[in-house]
C-alpha cells in the first residue's frame, strides 16, 4: 500500500513538473499582472498528445482566475457549440525564437479577466490550448491537459522602505521615502531641504537605538534626506548608510527591525509627518 | 582606321568607368583588441549602484554620493596581479585586497575571477567589454541569502571605474 501511495505521489509530481515546463508567464514568475504579460505554452512538452499532428492555429481556453461570460468580448468560444468555435480574439501567436512549438497569448491579466491583482495571485492562471474546433460531441477532444501557472506577487513597498528590501546591519542600506504617494497630502511635494528621518531600531538584545529623538530629528543634519531629481525614483527622498556605523550599534548586536517616520524640519503636529508607515522593516534577511 | 581608333577610345572610356566604380578594398582592421591588456590599468570608482533584485522590475539606485563621502576605491591590474586600495572607503567588497586575476574567456570575457592572496576566491560579472580603448570598467556582484535552506536572490551592486 505504501509503495502504491509513493508511486502515485511520484506520478503526480512528475505531471506537475511537466506542466511547470509546458506553460509559464513572462516576464514572471514574479509579475505585475496589471501590466502586459505573455502566457506561454510549449506544445512539445504537454502530456496530452491530441494536438501532436496539428499545425495550428491554436487558441487559449481559460477559466481561472475567472471564466468570462458569454457576452464578454474574450469569451472562450461563441455560438451554440462554443467548444467547436473558439473566439478569434484568443488565437495564440507562435514564438519560434523560443522553440518550434512555442506559442503565447498576450494580455493584461487584470483587464482580460476583469479581476483584481489579488485574484490573479491567489488563483493563478488556468487554461488549455485547442484548435478552433476542439472536437467532442462524440468525437475525441483535441486539447492539451489543463495547464496552471502560479503567479507571484511583486514586492509591495510602503511609502517608506529600505532598498534593498533585504537589509543588513553591516551592509549599505538606503532608506527611501516615496513622497509622491504620501497619504498625508500636507506632506506631499516636500521641499528638498525639509525632509528628515526618524528611526527607532530594535536590536538583537531587545534594546532600542535612536540617532535622535523624534522631536530632535530636525536639528540633526545627518538625518536629513536627499531629494532625488532624476531617474526612476524622481521625487523620492533617500538616506544611504551602513546602519552599524550610522547608529553606532555595538559589536555583537544586530538590527532585528526598524521603525521609520519622516517629518518636516519644523514639526508642528501630525500634518508635518508621514502617516501609515508604522510597520517595522525587518533586517538580516533569513 | 579612324573607326578603329574611335572603337578603341570607346573601350578605354568604358573600362575606365568600370574601374572607377569598383569599390575600394577594406583596410585591414588589425588584430582583435586584447581584453587582458585592456584590463591592465589603475581604475578608480566613478559610479556605484544597488539593485533590489527581489523587486519585480529590479530598480537601480545610484549610491555614488554615499561612496563619495569617503575615499574612493581603486583597483590596480597588472598582467597577472590584482590590488584593491580600499582603505578609508565606505566598505570593502574586494576581500583581502590583493591576489591574481583571470577571465572566464580571454577573448570574450563575461566574468572576472579573483584569487586573493589568502586563497579566497571571488567572481565579478563584467558589465561591458574591456578593450584598451575602453575607459570604463563595470563590475557587478550579486548577493544571496538562504531561507530554510533555499537560496534566494537579494541584491546586486554595480561599480563603474574609470581608467586612470
Amino acid at each position: 500500500m505504501k509503495k502504491l501511495i509513493l508511486f502515485i505521489s511520484l506520478c503526480v509530481f512528475a505531471i506537475l513538473e511537466v506542466n511547470a515546463q509546458a506553460a509559464w508567464i513572462e516576464p514572471g514568475p514574479t509579475t505585475d499582472v496589471r501590466a502586459m504579460c505573455r502566457i506561454y505554452v510549449d506544445l512539445s512538452k504537454v502530456t496530452n498528445t491530441s494536438l501532436a499532428g496539428l499545425t495550428g492555429p491554436f487558441y487559449i481556453w481559460t477559466w481561472n482566475p475567472r471564466e468570462l461570460p458569454a457576452n464578454d468580448v474574450n469569451v472562450n468560444g461563441t455560438g451554440s457549440q462554443p467548444w467547436k468555435n473558439s473566439n478569434d480574439n484568443l488565437k495564440l501567436t507562435a514564438d519560434p525564437t523560443k522553440g518550434p512549438k512555442v506559442y503565447y497569448y498576450e494580455m493584461i491579466p487584470t483587464d482580460f479577466y476583469g479581476v483584481s491583482q489579488g485574484d490573479v495571485y491567489s488563483k493563478g492562471i488556468s487554461f488549455l490550448v485547442k484548435p478552433k474546433d476542439g472536437g467532442g460531441y462524440g468525437a475525441p477532444d483535441l486539447k492539451t491537459e489543463d495547464l496552471n501557472i502560479k503567479v507571484l506577487a511583486p514586492i509591495e513597498r510602503d511609502t517608506i522602505y529600505t532598498l534593498p528590501k533585504c537589509a543588513y546591519t553591516d551592509e549599505i542600506v538606503t532608506v527611501m521615502y516615496n513622497n509622491p504617494i504620501e497619504r498625508n497630502v500636507a506632506m506631499r511635494n516636500l521641499d528638498a531641504n525639509d525632509c528628515y528621518l526618524y528611526a527607532k531600531l530594535t536590536l538583537s538584545d531587545t534594546t532600542f537605538v535612536e540617532k535622535a529623538s523624534f522631536f530632535d530629528v530636525g536639528t540633526n543634519p545627518s538625518l536629513k534626506m536627499t531629494k532625488i531629481t532624476e531617474g526612476l525614483f524622481t521625487g523620492q527622498f533617500k538616506l544611504t548608510m551602513i546602519p552599524r556605523e550610522f547608529f553606532a550599534i555595538p559589536a555583537g548586536k544586530t538590527i532585528v527591525s526598524a521603525q521609520f517616520i519622516v517629518r518636516r524640519q519644523n514639526y508642528n503636529g501630525g500634518i508635518d509627518r508621514s502617516v501609515g508607515n508604522n510597520d517595522p522593516k525587518y533586517f538580516e534577511c533569513k | 582606321m579612324k573607326s578603329i581608333l574611335n572603337f578603341l577610345l570607346l573601350i578605354i572610356l568604358f573600362s575606365a568607368s568600370f574601374i572607377s566604380c569598383r569599390p575600394k578594398k577594406f583596410n585591414d582592421i588589425g588584430l582583435e583588441p586584447s581584453k587582458s591588456k585592456g584590463l591592465q590599468a589603475n581604475w578608480i570608482l566613478s559610479h556605484a549602484y544597488v539593485i533590489d533584485e527581489a523587486a519585480t522590475s529590479p530598480d537601480k539606485l545610484d549610491i555614488t554620493s554615499f561612496y563619495q563621502t569617503k575615499a574612493l576605491p581603486t583597483l590596480i591590474f597588472t598582467e597577472t596581479t590584482f590590488t584593491a586600495l580600499t582603505l578609508g572607503t565606505v566598505k570593502n567588497y574586494f576581500g583581502s585586497g590583493s591576489g591574481t586575476w583571470s577571465f572566464d574567456n580571454n577573448n570574450y570575457p563575461t566574468s572576472l575571477h579573483i584569487n586573493y592572496s589568502n586563497n579566497v576566491k571571488d567572481t565579478f560579472l563584467l558589465g561591458g567589454t574591456i578593450r584598451p580603448t575602453d575607459s570604463t570598467l563595470k563590475l557587478k556582484k550579486t548577493f544571496y541569502y538562504y531561507k530554510k535552506g533555499v537560496k534566494n536572490i537579494a541584491y546586486s551592486y554595480i561599480w563603474e571605474f574609470v581608467r586612470q
